[in-house]
């Protein structure tokens, strides 16, 4: 079956998704676009998050596949590979299918490829869709005194916000002091019903990063032992009462610092506002991908993380951290990266006094798999907790940051894991509680280089190399 | 005011309540000269929290001991490796295939590599004794010291070691050790029965039935009381076998009272044998019954009690397919493969089925050599096939241990009835399938996987894995 044009526009589910195909069609939007044999194409397409959503076409059957969380189906990213390919007017690399596609392919029912809408019912079609008329669509011309009427609403909102937030904050000191005058020690038994009457409040002051933060709580202190909830109830709370702090005094901060205290408390900073950002940090280079989280959170989004390293780096810390959130019922459930695989890539950092969480300015080549081992720096297990106390130091509510290390092990004490380093340093972290299981093979081997996430408390280990081949966490 | 001189001075304050332990003078002092403008006990609760944030984890004074064991085998090499996680991952698999992938690494002496092994928890807990030290170690390793088996999986079985072994290869190190020295070899089973499960003591008599002698006798007489009655039973069919073994035999008395000897032909009369059937034992119950009733009779002293010569047994009782069950029961316990060739190729082809339907474990005791035997001659694709289900299919496997011989297979592949399952209008299920896959031997393998190359990947997805997987399993070298 070739794939024209009269195709994708009977395959399209409504005009509004051929039209927004439409603005995909420029080279810029994929940085990649491969095709192989049997009709295959496929390539990744930077969508509004920081992970470009990979898209599979076979051309043969119009079989398709998106990692974008759109209820449409073909969403906008799968017409839009499909119609590039039919107009020909954008070359595609030819390449060996990369694990991902393959994996699909393999997964697909055998001619179960998707079929044209109304090749045999067109009469089903309610709407009328025409490339014709989305190509025809052009952008409605700008009036000067809407836009400035718009940008004052604003700017009026944003005030309102800001008064907003600073009454939230006092609401917060009232409480911190009412748990203080109350003591701490038996603060994490009691926390979810404590916390939930100020999280609703912090919400209504549209302090939404403290109220998820806030919320979150009462869960990561009842993870911990018992004997250890008091102080880190304490080491926790501390940092709500720093974070108020720092937000109330914020004009008298550093830049780097303010704009951490404001994400921190819930202000957002688009992704084109990042990337319009001249002063932000911009890191090109060849990255491994070293960890890839999923965690539901309570607001029912999934939120995706996808942890980089930068090869041959020699730095301590050439860490960085995509996020991506979608939605539980319709979205991917795990990051579409793979532990191990290569991109070569300019990453542009939010601006923090300890930078970390990045989005995906330029894509040089796609993420492949290599068989290569992940070269993490030669770094003791002490060097990287030295690196996370100076990040400390610098943004005192971080939390969390990733340990790159190499000539470690680890041993069993007690019910708990501990990852050790061989080095003369002698430092030792405890691993996460989860990983109690999946992470107890390692323990038959003599020595590892790793990464893993680092809470203060905890390391969670994502990946390691070892004489065995590589572990990644599960 | 340092960092530890804050937590001893202020942590406990906050800790206990503000209310009830008030901060110490010294730290409004101190915070005097530093914050002015926040409550002081919020500027305590930060100040502290973040001394305590660069608190470094204590390494522990001591660790477990190391428990990994030592391990013989080698790691699965990595294709076979990747393809054994694709295979674990699939949702549908089937306990046939994690027994024949079990078989198989077993066979390979291979064991599946330590870092995948909390992926395969349930696959390793049903199947641990076959997939080495580290994969017994695994499953064992929540379990209290004081209850642990023990793992062991040396290459080298000796008389000092082979009791720690794995079952199945206990049992073939007696079966050699009784073919060097007799003797040696009951001795040194009379030594660990006592602590032994039923199972095992069943499979490790059946090793006995190796150079089986009269010097044997001491040690089986005492077997005719044992606790379990597949012992008991095995145990006198043994010593039945013995020449001048003495005494009656209950259970034979029991089944000569339901078996009727008459006379049928005209021009020659010849011995004809009826079983009847208690009144409660309905027909769909009969192959249980009859697994029990028959299961401490031996052929031969069955025979001598009816007066007929052994092989005349099947003749006699050809109209009766409840007794020819009997008979192919008691002659695959035995080992009888003529008797038992004569009962499938005439009135019964479908006695191994029927053997499956009470989950009849009479061929326990029988080397895996002598297993493939057994289905060399009772499975006969070209008389009978189970016209449908898995259960059938199942049950054998775990007769043969994982593969058919492959003269079997082949024929199953050719029979009318298995190309009309796969290509019926209903397609084959996947479990069916993948017993098929786990059935199939080596050689018979590219046949099979351009047959199922046919179906959905829906039927076939998971068989086709399988078949990939042992066969990558079984080429590493």
């Amino acid at each position: 079956m070739a794939l024209t044009l009269d195709k994708i526009e009977t395959l399209a589910p409504d005009q509004a998704s051929l039209a927004a195909a439409r603005k995909l069609l420029k080279a810029s939007s994929w940085p990649g676009l491969f095709a192989g044999s049997d009709g295959l194409v496929w390539g990744e397409c930077q969508g509004s998050g920081s992970t470009p959503y990979r898209v599979v076409v076979q051309t043969e059957d119009l079989g398709y596949k998106c990692t974008c969380p759109s209820r449409k189906f073909p969403c906008k990213h799968s017409l839009a590979l499909m119609w590039i390919r039919a107009e020909g007017k954008i070359g595609f690399a030819e390449a060996a299918p990369p694990e991902w596609v393959t994996d699909w392919m393999r997964r697909r029912r055998s001619g179960g490829g998707a079929r044209p809408q109304g090749a045999d019912g067109g009469q089903e079609q309610q709407e009328t869709k025409s490339m014709a008329a989305a190509l025809a669509v052009e952008e409605a011309p700008a009036d000067p005194k809407a836009e400035a009427r718009a940008a004052a609403a604003r700017e009026r909102s944003r005030r309102d916000r800001e008064e907003a937030i600073l009454a939230g904050l006092d609401d917060l000191d009232t409480w911190l002091a009412d748990q203080l005058d109350t003591g701490l020690a038996g603060f994490a038994t009691q926390a979810r019903k404590s916390c939930a009457t100020l999280v609703q409040r912090l919400v209504d002051a549209k302090a939404s990063g403290l109220a998820s933060r806030l919320e979150a709580l009462p869960g990561r202190l009842l993870a911990l032992p018992e004997q250890r909830r008091g102080t880190a109830a304490v080491a926790e709370l501390g940092q709500f009462n720093l974070i108020a702090q720092a937000y109330r005094r914020q004009d008298a901060l550093p830049t780097e610092l303010r704009e951490s205290v404001r994400r921190t408390v819930g202000w957002v900073q688009t992704r084109n506002e990042l990337l319009d950002d001249p002063q932000a940090r911009r890191v090109d280079g060849s990255w491994r991908v070293t960890a890839v989280l999923s965690e539901v959170q309570p607001d029912r989004l999934r939120r995706l993380e996808t942890w980089l390293m930068r090869e041959d780096s020699g730095e301590t810390h050439a860490s960085a951290m995509l996020i991506d959130f979608v939605p539980v019922s319709t979205g991917p459930a795990r990051s579409p990266y793979s532990i191990g695989e290569r991109l070569k890539a300019t990453l542009v950092y939010y601006t923090s006094p300890a930078p970390l969480r990045a989005q995906i300015a330029v894509m040089d080549s796609p993420a492949s798999t290599t068989g290569d081992a992940i070269a993490f720096p030669a770094h003791s297990l002490g060097q990287a907790l030295d690196a996370y106390d100076r990040a400390l130091a610098v943004e005192p509510w971080l939390d969390r940051w990733p340990l790159s290390f190499s000539n470690c092990r680890v041993r069993e004490s007690g019910k708990r894991l501990w990852l050790l380093s061989l080095n003369e340093d002698g430092s030792a972290v405890p691993l996460s509680d989860g990983q109690t299981a999946s992470a107890a093979p390692l323990a038959c081997v003599d020595r590892l280089d790793g990464f893993g996430i680092w809470n203060g408390s905890a390391l969670e280990l994502t990946a390691a190399e070892t004489a065995l081949g590589r572990w990644e966490t599960q | 005011m340092k960092a530890a001189s804050l937590k001893a001075r202020v942590l406990p304050s906050l800790l206990t309540g503000l209310r009830r332990e008030p901060l110490r003078h010294e730290f409004f002092l101190a915070k005097r000269a530093t914050i002015e403008e926040q409550p002081a006990a919020l500027a305590a609760l930060s100040l502290c929290g973040q001394a305590l944030r660069f608190e470094r984890p204590e390494r522990p004074g001591e660790f477990n001991a190391d428990e990994w064991p030592a391990e013989d085998r080698p790691i699965v090499p990595s294709e076979a490796r990747a393809l054994l996680r694709r295979l674990f991952q699939e949702k549908r698999i089937t306990a046939d295939s994690e027994f024949a992938v079990a078989c198989a690494l077993d066979r390979r002496r291979l064991r599946p590599h330590p870092f995948d092994l909390p992926r395969m928890e349930s696959f390793l807990r049903k199947h641990a004794e076959r997939l080495g030290a580290a994969a017994q170690y695994w499953v064992e390793r929540e379990t209290p010291e004081i209850q642990r088996r023990g793992y062991f999986d040396a290459d080298e079985l000796t008389p000092a070691n082979w009791a720690e072994a794995p079952l199945a290869r206990r049992a073939a190190f007696l079966e050699g050790w009784r073919a060097r020295d007799a003797a040696g070899a009951r001795e040194a089973l009379a030594s660990v029965w006592a602590s032994r499960s039923a199972d095992e003591r069943l499979r490790l008599l059946g090793a006995m039935q190796a150079s089986l002698s009269i010097d044997d006798m001491a040690f089986l007489e005492p077997l005719k009381k044992d606790r379990a009655p597949r012992v008991r039973a095995l145990a006198a069919r043994l010593l039945a076998r013995l020449s001048d073994a003495p005494g009656e035999n209950p259970a034979l008395k029991e089944c000569l009272s339901r078996i009727e000897r008459t006379k049928a032909g005209l021009l020659r009369k010849r011995a004809a044998l009826k079983l009847t059937l208690p009144a409660n034992v309905k027909e769909p119950d009969a192959p249980r019954w009859i697994a029990e009733e028959f299961a401490d009779v031996g052929l031969d002293e069955l025979a001598s009690a009816l007066e007929l010569e052994t092989a005349a047994l099947a003749d006699a009782a050809e109209k009766d397919a409840n007794l020819l069950l009997a008979l192919a029961m008691m002659a695959s316990a035995e080992c009888r493969w003529t008797l038992l060739e004569k009962i499938v190729t005439g009135a019964l082809p479908e006695a191994w089925g029927k053997m499956s339907e009470c989950g009849w474990s009479g061929l326990d005791p029988l080397s895996p050599a002598q297993r493939m035997e057994w289905a060399a001659v009772a499975v006969r694709p070209q008389e009978w096939i189970p016209p449908a289900g898995v259960a059938p299919w199942s049950w054998l496997l775990r007769q043969v241990e994982g593969l058919l011989p492959v003269a079997v297979m082949d024929r199953i592949l050719k029979t009318k009835s298995f190309s009309e399952q796969i290509a019926g209008e209903k397609p084959p299920s996947t479990e069916w399938v993948q017993a098929i896959c786990a059935l199939c031997p080596g050689a018979m393998r590219e046949r099979l996987s351009s047959q199922l190359g046919t179906l959905e990947r829906e039927s076939a997805g998971e068989g086709l894995l399988l078949l990939e997987t042992l066969d990558r399993l079984e080429k590493t070298q």
